[in-house]
């Protein structure tokens, strides 16, 4: 028998069992280990609602947004506007003097799936008020759940028109893809003046795609222009040069990209790489996302010129808002609000503003409050918001008119550009 | 013509990524029959070492900082592996392979949800470790990333075809893919010698991560997932349990997606990649270098 021969039957057992580790101990360790992961995250979550009341009803404001995952950091800027208001409302008296507000939160992972069993969780908690998703498929996937819950849905971000449309419950802070994509149209028609475009659409969003949709119905039947190339990509992935190769082909100026910032900032990179050097870079406001400068700050300022449209620019000229900001600024150092921010603090607001003409906390009581305002003048609406500082109703698919901000990628910041409000053109049908 | 040209360019940092994934599941495939689920995360591992090592060394050391990156995330992936090893499959060597494939799936969650953890999830953007110049040869555009991954993809799988063909260890390696009792019956030193399949295929996936980065500038906690999916894909396309198979397999999957990106309705990219799949399993189902890997033909 040779030296590494077996020369025991311990060494041999030894060989073919894998050691003497204890099998159980470390699967119990390792069980701990992963368990032990989200439940800090949990605790870190919990610690940051606030004790409650002694006089006040504690009335529970829910938010079923993504706090990790690929679009994590929507989810989070929009939280930290929506505390910001329920913070200032809460030390002020709480809502109507009669309710304090209860912040919970609901992650749903940036994952379609999850958001649809959160959504159901959510219901079952009885929660009747809630902020809803970051993006515009995660809301039309857990529709359902909320109209049978019979839950007020405060839409902060999401543009797609059928959110509002197939959701009674459902009322919306901000623009649709309608007038998102007339918007985008309309600038890169007679701002850029541009005659032919490429658009490049994240598919597995419906918010970006109904904008793209909206933008090519604009672009080709009001300004007679041309759409040399339409791609897609799904959120997710990575490489871009194989559609990029084929839009460098029609030579096109102008790439209308409507995509969230981790797709956008690779897309503006692999157009260097296969050699297509467009002058103008337009999107929408999923590239609202200060993350896109990290990621591509030198391609998207030194490259190309990048606009894209959103609600609000961090350099807004209104002291509304320039007040607001500073507030903010205070509240959360480090960090610049604009649209996702302000958004989320609107949604607030706008919740408050139901409860209290409601006068109970409930999901129903709180739609018909929010319905007197449909289709009302914006003076005698909600006040007290950020983006639309004089006034917010509804028309009647549950959505504000309102105007919408062009800002430019320009000294590492998104700089205002112009504000236009459509009024009814922005909705209007073009075909 | 240009159109083509270009787009077998493009394909090519795909193919590259997918073909080092591979060999590393080839291997671990070939010596313990297991689906490492694990894999594709410890990639990420290696990309999240080039992330923050590479921006570190970037700023302050300007000389070779790609080289130094390489070299790091290259030997951490590698201890990682063994840990994983080590630690987690060893001890189940004589159970049913079912409680092997769990524990890989376990610890795949493990490293997903513990670099959210750690690192947050927000997603970061890969240092620029060598200058991001596109090189403009005729009708085509060749950016940088392409050619470094050009160079580590051959270089790496060069290095692993050698060990499993050409040397002592390799052997030893293919007489326990064949038959993992005799080998131990003739002396092997079964426990060391799995314990180098991982080392070297961890070594493989933190190389690919740092060239992966540097094409594709994107790293988030969740980055592992499809590339190791697809890294077995290949696997499976170009013959379970062979290295060049999985060479063999990377490259094709990855040009069947870009070249499907490039001709047909982008929607349909990712669809006709496994389709692919689908296909070449109807007809050879153990891939297409249908030959096991330890004989010395391939």
């Amino acid at each position: 028998m040779n030296a590494k021969g077996i020369s025991s039957r311990r060494h041999e057992r030894h060989l073919i069992t894998g050691g003497t580790m204890n099998r159980r101990g470390f699967l119990a360790g390792a069980g701990a280990l992963a368990l032990a992961a989200p439940a800090a995250t949990l605790m870190l979550d919990a610690a940051e609602t606030p004790a409650a009341g002694a006089t006040l009803q504690e009335v529970r404001l829910g938010q079923l947004v993504s706090y990790t995952g690929d679009l994590a950091n929507y989810g989070l800027r929009c939280k930290r506007g929506a505390q910001m208001r329920i913070d200032e409302i809460n030390q002020s008296g709480g809502v109507a003097g009669k309710f304090r507000l209860k912040y919970v939160p609901y992650d749903d992972e940036s994952k379609v799936e999850i958001a649809s069993a959160v959504a159901q969780k959510l219901v079952g908690d009885r929660i009747q008020m809630f902020l809803s998703t970051t993006a515009s498929t995660f809301d039309i996937a857990i529709n359902p759940v909320i109209k049978r819950g019979r839950v007020l849905m405060l839409v902060w971000g999401n543009t797609n028109p059928k959110i509002t449309i197939e959701n009674p419950y459902a009322f919306r802070d901000v623009y649709t893809a309608l007038t998102q994509g007339y918007v985008d149209a309309w600038f890169m028609a007679e701002k850029l003046g541009q005659k032919k475009i490429a658009t490049i659409t994240d598919n597995s969003n419906v918010g970006n795609s109904s904008t793209t949709d909206r933008v090519v119905e604009v672009f080709t039947k009001k300004y007679r222009g041309a759409i040399s190339a339409k791609e897609s990509f799904q959120e997710g992935d990575k490489d871009f040069r194989a559609q990029l190769t084929r839009i460098k082909a029609t030579g096109a100026e102008c790439l209308y990209i409507a995509g969230f910032s981790a797709e956008t900032a690779l897309v503006a990179k692999q157009c260097l790489d296969v050699g297509y050097k467009p002058k103008y870079l337009v999107g929408n406001d999923s590239w609202d996302d200060p993350n896109m400068i990290k990621l591509a700050g030198k391609e998207l300022q030194q490259d190309f010129q990048s606009y894209f449209t959103t609600a609000l620019a961090a350099d807004d000229p209104d002291p509304i808002f320039q007040n607001w900001a500073k507030k903010f600024k205070a509240k959360y150092p480090g960090e610049t609000p604009s649209t996702v921010e302000a958004q989320g603090y609107d949604a607030v607001q706008i919740g408050a503003w139901a409860l209290t003409k409601a006068g109970k906390y409930n999901g129903d009581a709180m739609r018909q409050a929010l319905e007197t305002l449909v289709n009302r003048p914006p003076q005698d609406g909600i006040k007290g918001l950020i983006m639309n500082p004089k006034g917010l109703t509804f028309n009647s698919t549950h959505d504000p008119i309102m105007a919408i901000t062009v800002v430019q990628i320009k000294n590492d910041k998104f700089s205002y550009v112009a504000k236009i409000n459509p009024g009814t053109d922005g909705t209007r049908s073009y075909s | 013509m240009d159109t083509i040209l270009q787009q077998l360019v493009n394909g090519f940092s795909t193919g590259a990524t997918y073909a080092m994934l591979g060999v590393g599941f080839a291997m671990v495939y070939g010596v313990l029959k297991l689906m490492n689920f694990a894999h594709g995360d410890v990639f990420m591992v290696g990309a999240f070492i080039g992330y923050w090592l590479g921006g570190y060394l970037l700023v302050r050391f300007p000389y070779l900082p790609a080289l130094l990156t390489l070299f790091a995330a290259v030997v951490v992936c590698a201890l990682a592996n063994y840990l994983i090893e080590r630690l987690g499959y060893r001890p189940l060597r004589n159970a049913p392979r079912l409680s092997m494939l769990l524990t890989a799936l376990a610890v795949s969650m493990l490293l997903e949800n513990g670099m959210q953890v750690l690192a947050g999830s927000k997603l970061r953007g890969f240092p620029n470790l060598i200058p991001p110049t596109v090189h403009h040869l005729g009708p085509v555009y060749i950016p940088n990333s392409s050619i470094a991954m050009a160079v580590v993809a051959f270089g790496s799988t060069l290095i692993a075809d050698s060990l499993v063909y050409r040397t002592r260890a390799g052997k030893a390696m293919r007489a326990i893919s064949f038959d993992l009792q005799t080998a131990i019956l003739m002396g092997i030193n079964v426990d060391a010698i799995i314990s180098w399949v991982f080392v070297v295929g961890g070594a493989l996936a933190g190389a690919a991560a740092i060239v992966y980065g540097l094409a594709y500038p994107s790293v988030d906690p969740y980055m592992g997932l499809l590339p190791g999916l697809k890294g077995f894909v290949a696997v499976a396309i170009g013959g379970i349990g062979s290295i060049r198979g999985a060479v063999l397999g990377g490259f094709l999957l990855g040009y069947a997606e870009t070249l499907a990106g490039g001709f047909l309705p982008s929607a349909l990219k990712d669809t006709l990649a496994f389709a692919l799949l689908i296909i070449v399993l109807m007809f050879r189902p153990s891939g297409l270098l249908n030959v096991p890997w330890f004989s010395e033909r391939v």
